[in-house]
């Protein structure tokens, strides 16, 4: 048996009161339990395109990484080592943020990201093919990690967005409605028993006067 | 939104030459002042910031303290394997994650 509320008077205004609120917790239940169920359910898409980013990240970084060890052993580390510092730009992505059932995720563009061979910024007296491979290779990389880092957020942003309202739902479920369940019966006994009680005196007083008259 | 790196000298040759300018050593991070570094890159409009897995156990402390206080949900992070490979025996977050939320593990 649940606890009942504390500093509850037995009265017929609070009967009513908890009866209220009793409904109003009801409803809640209901709405959060379907929300859950909602979340989840798009828990299990997202976590769905996690995984398929996640294995494409690694196929593609794996791809790239062996043709940077094979630019390393052409061209020498520290050739590369000036390249790479010639390559580089300033990447600029738009972010904008989705709804979904109240967990705001990242939408990331990434029209830029790849770039032509003549763009990179760096003379082909130089360098060679596997460098421009390997180039491609992590500029291809780059776009498949954005998307990777945008579903990992939404997967993050959700997750703990149903474990807020999994607790929610149990404790409505388990705490708030069977303590107000017990408040109500506990109101409504002690109201039975003060009805038996004056029933009672009303009894007795009226065989007392009965008894007063016929002296 | 830019992007940033974190991690050896592979990642870091390799993710220039795509174009990531803002791309450095873990040793020129870690150290003394490592968690200034850190907190300057988050101040510094980062979309997403990739940590290589070992990188990431180096600086662990660091990058979880200011991932508690940032503002907002950028920048992410986002660990990746490095030329060795995808680290065998760590614990995958994200699997952890799934299985506490969803209550059982999803292959």
């Amino acid at each position: 048996m649940a606890d009942i509320l504390q500093n509850v008077k037995p009265t017929r205004m609070e009967l009513l009161r908890l009866k209220k609120r009793m409904k109003l917790a009801e409803k809640g239940h209901k709405l959060l339990k379907e929300k859950r169920d909602a979340l989840v359910s798009e828990f299990m898409i997202v976590i769905k395109k996690y995984k398929d980013a996640k294995t494409d990240v690694e196929k593609k970084l794996k791809g790239a990484y062996y043709n940077l060890s094979l630019s390393e052993v052409l061209i020498g580390t520290r050739e590369l080592d000036q390249i790479s510092r010639i390559a580089v730009r300033d990447i600029n992505f738009d972010v904008k943020t989705k709804n979904i059932m109240g967990v705001y995720v990242p939408i990331m563009k990434t029209d830029s990201v790849v770039r032509k061979m003549s763009e990179r910024g760096y003379g082909f007296l130089s360098t060679n093919g596997k460098i421009d491979d390997t180039a491609k290779d992590f500029e291809e990389t780059l776009v498949s990690i954005v998307k990777l880092a945008e579903v990992e957020e939404s997967v993050r942003g959700i997750a703990s967005e149903v474990e807020k309202t999994k607790r929610r739902v149990n404790a409505l479920e388990y705490i708030v409605v069977p303590r107000l369940q017990a408040t109500i019966k506990h109101i409504e006994m002690r109201m039975e028993e003060i009805e038996r009680e004056s029933f009672l005196r009303l009894k007795k007083i009226k065989a007392s006067l009965q008894a007063k008259k016929q002296q | 939104m830019e992007i940033a790196l974190i991690g050896d000298i592979h990642t870091v040759h390799g993710f220039r030459l795509a174009g990531v300018r803002k791309a450095f050593l873990t040793d020129e991070i870690k150290g003394k002042a490592a968690r200034e570094k850190i907190k300057g890159l988050f101040n510094d409009g980062i979309g997403i910031l990739m940590v290589t897995e070992r990188g990431y156990q180096e600086l662990k402390d660091e990058l979880e303290e200011a991932n508690k206080f940032k503002k907002g949900i950028m920048p992410i992070i986002l660990e990746i394997p490095d030329v060795k490979g995808p680290l065998s025996d760590k614990i995958d977050p994200m699997r952890e994650l799934i299985k506490r939320t969803v209550g059982f593990e999803i292959a």
